[in-house]
C-alpha cells in the first residue's frame, strides 16, 4: 500500500511537472511572438525618422513624380493614427511600395544619386527596409513554430485546454519592390 | 484548409532547414571559398583581424564565395551572420564582409551593437570607395583589406561599449534532469508493479489534481481520461519489458528498467578555428555591386 501512495505521488508530480513545462513552453513562445512585434515597429520607426531628410533632398524630382510623396505622407498619416496591428500592419505596406517606387525613380536621376549625403540617405533607407525583412521574417518564423507546436500532438489538445490561439503571419505588400521573402 | 496550410507550412520549413545547413562552417576569419586570395594576402588578413579582435573585442568575419545560389545578398549575409554567430552574446559586436565574386555582388552586415558606430551610410560608403575599384580591376585582397581598414577605423569608438542585449528565450523552472530522473524513478516503480492499472490511476489523479488546480471542472475530466490512458499504457508497456528483461538475464537494476526509452548523445563542434562567440545582427549595413 504504502508502495502505491509513493507511486501515486510520483506520476502526480511528473504529470504535473509536464503540463507546467507545456504550459511554460506556449506561453514564452508567445510572449517571443510579442518581442518580436517590437522589434518590427522599431523599425518601422526608424523608417519614418529617416523621411524627412529623404523629402528634402531629392526636392529636384520632376513634377509627375513627386507624386510619390503625397503616398508617404499618406501611409505615414495612418500608421500613427492606426490603432490595431492590422492597421499598423497595413500602413506600413502601403509605404514599403511607396518607398519602393521611390527607390526606382531613384535610379534614372544620377545627377541626385551620385550626390554623397543623398547616396548615404539612400543606403539607409535600404537598409531600414532590410531590417524590416529580417525582423519581420523572424516574428513569421517564431509564429510558424508556435502555431506548429500548437497544432501537432499533444499541444493541439492541450492549447485548447489552456486557452492559446493561434497568430497570424505577418503578410508582405503585394508587388512592393522590397517585399520581404518569406516563403510559404 | 487549415491543415494543408499546415503541411505546406512545415514542408516549407523542412526547405528552410535544409537550405540553411548548406552554408559552409566558418574556416577562421578569413573564409575564401571562392579561391580568389593568395596564400599570403589571406594569412595577413587572418593575422589583422585576430589581433583586431584581440586589441578591440571586436570580431569581423570575411566570406567570399562564388555565387549566391540564387538568394538576394542580403538574405545570405544575414544567414550566414545567423550561422556562424559574429560577435560576443548579447553585445552582438561582430561585422561580416560577404562578397559572391560570380555575381559581383556584396555587402557588409552590421551587428546589432555595432550600428551606431558603423552605419549604413558608413558601409555604403566603404564599399563604393575602398572595395570597388579594386574589386573590378580584380585584386579582391586588395579590396578586402581595404574594406577591413575603413572598418576598423569607423568602429574606433566603440571598443568596449558597444551593449545591447540579445533577447534569450526563457527557462522553464522546473529543471530538466529533475524531470528525468522522476521519469526513470517512476518508470522503473511501474515495471516492478504487477499490475497494470496503477498506471492509469494514477494518470486520472494527476489530471484531476491538475484540472481543479488549473480551475476548471471539465478541464480536469479531459486531463483525467487523457492522462489515465498514457499512465495505463505506460504502465502496461514498462511491466511486459520488466518481464522479459528478467526473463533474458538482462540487466534489470531499479535505474535500468527505464525500458531504453531514451538514449542520449550530441554532436561536438570540430575544426581548428574556435569559432565566433554568438553575436546576431539584425539585416544592417550595406551592399553594392562592382
Amino acid at each position: 500500500m504504502n508502495k502505491i501512495a509513493l507511486a501515486i505521488v510520483g506520476v502526480v508530480l511528473l504529470l504535473g511537472a509536464w503540463l507546467v513545462g507545456s504550459y511554460n513552453g506556449f506561453a514564452t513562445q508567445s510572449n517571443a511572438i510579442d518581442g518580436q512585434w517590437k522589434q518590427v515597429e522599431v523599425q518601422y520607426q526608424r523608417r519614418f525618422d529617416l523621411i524627412p531628410n529623404l523629402v528634402e533632398s531629392v526636392k529636384g524630382l520632376q513634377k509627375q513624380e513627386q507624386k510619390v510623396f503625397g503616398d508617404i505622407a499618406e501611409a505615414r498619416t495612418r500608421y500613427s493614427g492606426a490603432s490595431s496591428v492590422d492597421q499598423k500592419a497595413a500602413a506600413a505596406s502601403q509605404m514599403e511600395s511607396a518607398l519602393g517606387r521611390l527607390l526606382v525613380i531613384m535610379e534614372n536621376y544620377p545627377e541626385i544619386k551620385s550626390d554623397v549625403a543623398v547616396s548615404r540617405l539612400m543606403d539607409e533607407l535600404s537598409g531600414t527596409e532590410n531590417r524590416v525583412a529580417v525582423e519581420r521574417r523572424r516574428y513569421n518564423e517564431l509564429v510558424q513554430s508556435y502555431n506548429t507546436s500548437l497544432s501537432i500532438i499533444p499541444g493541439n489538445m492541450l492549447a485548447g485546454i489552456f486557452g492559446f490561439t493561434r497568430r497570424a503571419y505577418f503578410e508582405s505588400a503585394e508587388g512592393s519592390e522590397s517585399a520581404p521573402k518569406v516563403q510559404f | 484548409m487549415s491543415r494543408l496550410f499546415v503541411v505546406i507550412a512545415s514542408l516549407a520549413f523542412a526547405v528552410r532547414i535544409f537550405a540553411a545547413t548548406g552554408i559552409p562552417a566558418p574556416t577562421g576569419h578569413i573564409n575564401d571559398f571562392a579561391g580568389v586570395l593568395r596564400i599570403e594576402e589571406k594569412q595577413s588578413i587572418e593575422q589583422t583581424l585576430v589581433s583586431y579582435q584581440e586589441s578591440s573585442g571586436n570580431e569581423i568575419a570575411v566570406a567570399l564565395i562564388r555565387s549566391l545560389e540564387g538568394d538576394t545578398v542580403e538574405e545570405k549575409a544575414v544567414r550566414l551572420f545567423e550561422e556562424w554567430k559574429i560577435g560576443k552574446k548579447g553585445k552582438d559586436n561582430g561585422v561580416l564582409f560577404l562578397a559572391a565574386i560570380d555575381d559581383r555582388k556584396m555587402r557588409i552586415e552590421v551587428g546589432y551593437g555595432l550600428e551606431p558606430y558603423l552605419t549604413d551610410g558608413d558601409a555604403g560608403e566603404i564599399l563604393r570607395n575602398d572595395v570597388t575599384p579594386a574589386f573590378r580591376e580584380g585584386k579582391y585582397g586588395l579590396g578586402v583589406s581595404n574594406a577591413l581598414a575603413s572598418i576598423e577605423k569607423e568602429l574606433s569608438g566603440s571598443a568596449g561599449e558597444a551593449n545591447k542585449p540579445t533577447p534569450t528565450a526563457e527557462q522553464f523552472p522546473i529543471p530538466f534532469w529533475m524531470m528525468i530522473f522522476l521519469f526513470i524513478y517512476l518508470c522503473s516503480f511501474m515495471a516492478r508493479s504487477k499490475t497494470v492499472w496503477l498506471g492509469g490511476a494514477a494518470g486520472a489523479i494527476a489530471g484531476v489534481g491538475f484540472g481543479s488546480w488549473l480551475g476548471s471542472v471539465s478541464m480536469s475530466v479531459v486531463l483525467a481520461i487523457f492522462l489515465s490512458l498514457v499512465g495505463l499504457l505506460l504502465d502496461a508497456i514498462l511491466s511486459r519489458n520488466y518481464e522479459v528483461t528478467k526473463k533474458s538475464g538482462g540487466k534489470n537494476g531499479f535505474f535500468h528498467t527505464g525500458g531504453g526509452f531514451w538514449s542520449g548523445g550530441s554532436g561536438g563542434s570540430s575544426g581548428s578555428f574556435g569559432g565566433f562567440s554568438g553575436g546576431s545582427s539584425g539585416g544592417g549595413g550595406s551592399s553594392s555591386s562592382w
